[in-house]
This record gives structure tokens, sequence and C-alpha cells, in this order.
């Protein structure tokens, strides 16, 4: 081979390497961490239920616990988060989700109401866990501001479907159809728990 | 054969690198555009408009009228101090700023004049001084900053004028309480980032 034809086909092989894939709808940058991290909680059943749980027991439990619940839980999920993006690990973390399901669950079926102050640190306690799991995702994330932004509403919407879930409480099927629903979730969580589902 | 492997390695890291730019342009659209779609494209910017609107929506009338005179001035200075030299790493002090806006939507404490005119201050010079592209100057930068500038002021005032219009029945007070927990959230979460080892 002589040395014009090596240099050609260098060439031709560098240009090949630098090819990118050209897709018809981009989800890179800004699109794809908003996409990717909205995406994030709804794709684990174990969140699901969580959330819709937290959205629950708030039209459960009433005013004010209707709006302190779904705005603690971002705050202090924040915090977890935040946690995870240092790398500080927090133990059990996997499990801390599915048991979270459970308790929330539970205290939906049992139609148990303690004080806004106990609610707010049961669920304050659990979203350390959720958020931890989110938090060590964002590092990766195509546009880590985005992802966040995405994944804090996803969590945000899946609380307000349980709360207009647990808006039929005001009748007396709609609060059988409610417990019914919080006894589904400890349900789902305890197969969580054992790896069942 | 030497000479022809130092040709492709030369051409190799001449077909690489890109331009990099903290705020990327959109090619083709003009000076006036990009600067007037700078503060839609850039998210911090987008969520410290919307925390600063909400913030100011939610305090009514009196005191965003005035608040909001405040923030125009503060962002026309803004717009000179960026026409002479673009700020740096302003990114974490405006989280920072959305972060504790949010904060102040969601507990939604008795507010003062003075607080309110400080924070719309803070974000108005913020914003527009962080709106500059490195790569412009001269006209073509003011014309960019010009644009940048009306989008900043209408950004603030579509979520004012939404959050002053929602504050009047409970559901509605709580569902812009939950929005500034997710703008505080957020906002957190991308500063424990910027301060993170792993970042």
């Amino acid at each position: 081979m002589n040395s014009r034809h090596f240099l050609s086909l260098a060439l031709t092989l560098v240009l090949i390497a630098y090819a990118s894939v050209a897709s018809a709808h981009e989800s890179t940058g800004i699109t794809g961490g908003f996409i990717s991290g909205f995406l994030h909680p709804l794709f684990g059943w174990d969140h699901v239920v969580a959330m819709v749980a937290v959205g629950l027991w708030g039209a459960f439990l009433g005013s004010p616990a209707i709006w302190v619940l779904p705005v603690v839980f971002p705050l202090v999920m924040a915090f977890g988060g935040a946690l995870g993006v240092m790398g500080i690990p927090v133990p059990a973390v996997e499990t801390g989700i599915a048991a979270s399901a459970v308790v929330l669950g539970a205290m939906v079926a049992f139609a148990v109401r303690p004080p806004i102050w106990v609610a707010a640190l049961i669920v304050g306690a659990f979203a350390i866990f959720h958020g931890h799991a989110h938090g060590t995702e964002l590092p990766n994330a195509a546009n880590p501001l985005a992802y966040s932004i995405g994944f804090v509403i996803s969590t945000g919407l899946l609380h307000l479907s349980g709360i207009a879930f647990g808006l039929l409480v005001r009748w007396p099927a709609g609060k059988v159809a409610v417990q019914t629903g919080g006894g589904l979730i400890a349900l789902a969580g305890v197969g969580f728990l054992t790896g069942i589902v | 054969m030497n000479r022809n492997r130092f040709t492709i390695a030369c051409l190799s890291l001449l077909i690489a690198p890109e331009t990099s730019l903290a705020h990327s342009p959109i090619e083709g659209i003009g000076n006036f555009y990009n600067g007037l779609l700078h503060p839609v494209m850039v998210p911090a910017h987008l969520l410290l408009l919307t925390a600063v609107g909400i913030f100011l929506g939610q305090q009514g009338t009196k005191i965003f009228q005035t608040a909001l005179a405040v923030f125009g001035l503060a962002t026309v200075a803004g717009l000179v101090a960026a026409w002479f030299s673009a700020a740096n790493e302003t990114e974490a002090i405006i989280l920072l700023l959305s972060a504790v806006t949010g904060l102040l939507i969601a507990i939604a404490p008795k507010v003062t004049l003075p607080l309110c005119a400080a924070i719309a201050l803070l974000a108005g010079f913020l914003l527009a001084i962080d709106s500059a592209q490195e790569q412009l100057s001269g006209k073509d930068r003011f014309v960019s900053l010009f644009g940048s500038g009306i989008a900043i002021y209408l950004l603030v005032l579509y979520p004012m004028a939404l959050a002053d219009y929602l504050n009047k029945k409970t559901w509605q007070k709580t569902g812009i309480r939950i929005v500034g927990s997710w703008i505080a959230a957020s906002s957190f979460l991308v500063l424990a980032l910027k301060f993170s080892p792993q970042a």
C-alpha cells in the first residue's frame, strides 16, 4: 500500500469514527434531561405507589395535611437527593422505599389520624430514601437542572393523583374505596419488600 | 510513514473540537431572537423568573407594583453591566436565590416590601448580567441584551399575573405553595451537585 492510499484509507476511517447518529426527534440536553428526570419516578412501581399514598393520606387527613405533606415531601426529598449527589451513602435505600409504601398505605387503610407534625415527620423520613435514589442519578443526567425539575414535577403530579383519588373520602362509599386503595398500596409494598413484585 | 501518521493525528484533532460556550446561541435566527430566547433556553434563569414571578404575585397588588418597578430598574442596570463585561459563575447564586424564593413561596410567611424589593433587585440584576453572550461584542451584544431584557421582564410578568389571579381560593393558594416547594427542591438539588465532589 503506497502512502497516498494509506492516507485516504486512514482519513476515511477518521471521518467514520467521528460520525454521529442523526435522530429525527433528538432528546439530549435540556429536553433529554427533563424527560429522563420526569420518567425516573414513573418507571419504578415502588416510587409510584408510595407517592400516590402521600397524596392519598394528605387528602384523607384533610386540611392542612392536604398541602403540608405535598410541600414537605419534595423539600425533604431534595435533602435526600443532595446526599445522593454528594455520594453520602444512606443505608437500605430500596428497603426504605418499599417500606414507605407499606407504612403510608397502612396509614390510609387503617384510617390513622396522627397530629400533623407526626404525619409530616413520617412522610419526610421516607422522602429521604426516595430523594437519595433520584439524586444518585443526577450527576449522570444530560442536564442536571432539567432532570431535577422533571423528577420533582413528576413526583408532585403523582401526589396530585393521590389527592384527587383521596378527595372521594367525602362520600361513605368513597371512604371505603380510598381505604381499600391504601390497603392495596400496603400489600404492594409488602410485595416489594419480599421481592414477590 | 511517520509523516502520514502525523498528518492523520493532526486531522483527527482538527475535526474533533467544537466551540465551548456557556450559553450556546441558536444559529441563523439573529442576535435579537437569540437574546429573546436566552432566558427560556437557560433552565436556571427560567426557574428564577418563575419563582420571582410567583412570589411577587403571591404578595398582592400593593407590594408587587413597587417590587416590579425595582425589578425593571435592576434588569436595566444588569444589562448595562453585561454590555461591558460578562459575569462568570453566577449560576450558583441564581440557584440559591431560586431556592430561597421557592421556600418563601412554600412557607408563605408575612413578607414586607423591603424583602420583596430586595429579591426583585437581586433577581433582575443577576439574570440580566448573566445574559451576555461571550462571543458577541459592540452593537451585536447590545441587540442580544435588548432581546434578553424584554424576555426577562415578560417572563416574570406571566407567572406573577397567574399567581395573583390564583391567589383567592384555598386550593389555588395550596397549588402555588406546592409549586414553590418544587422550585426550591430542584434548585437545592442542582446547588448540591455544583458543590459535589462528583461534579
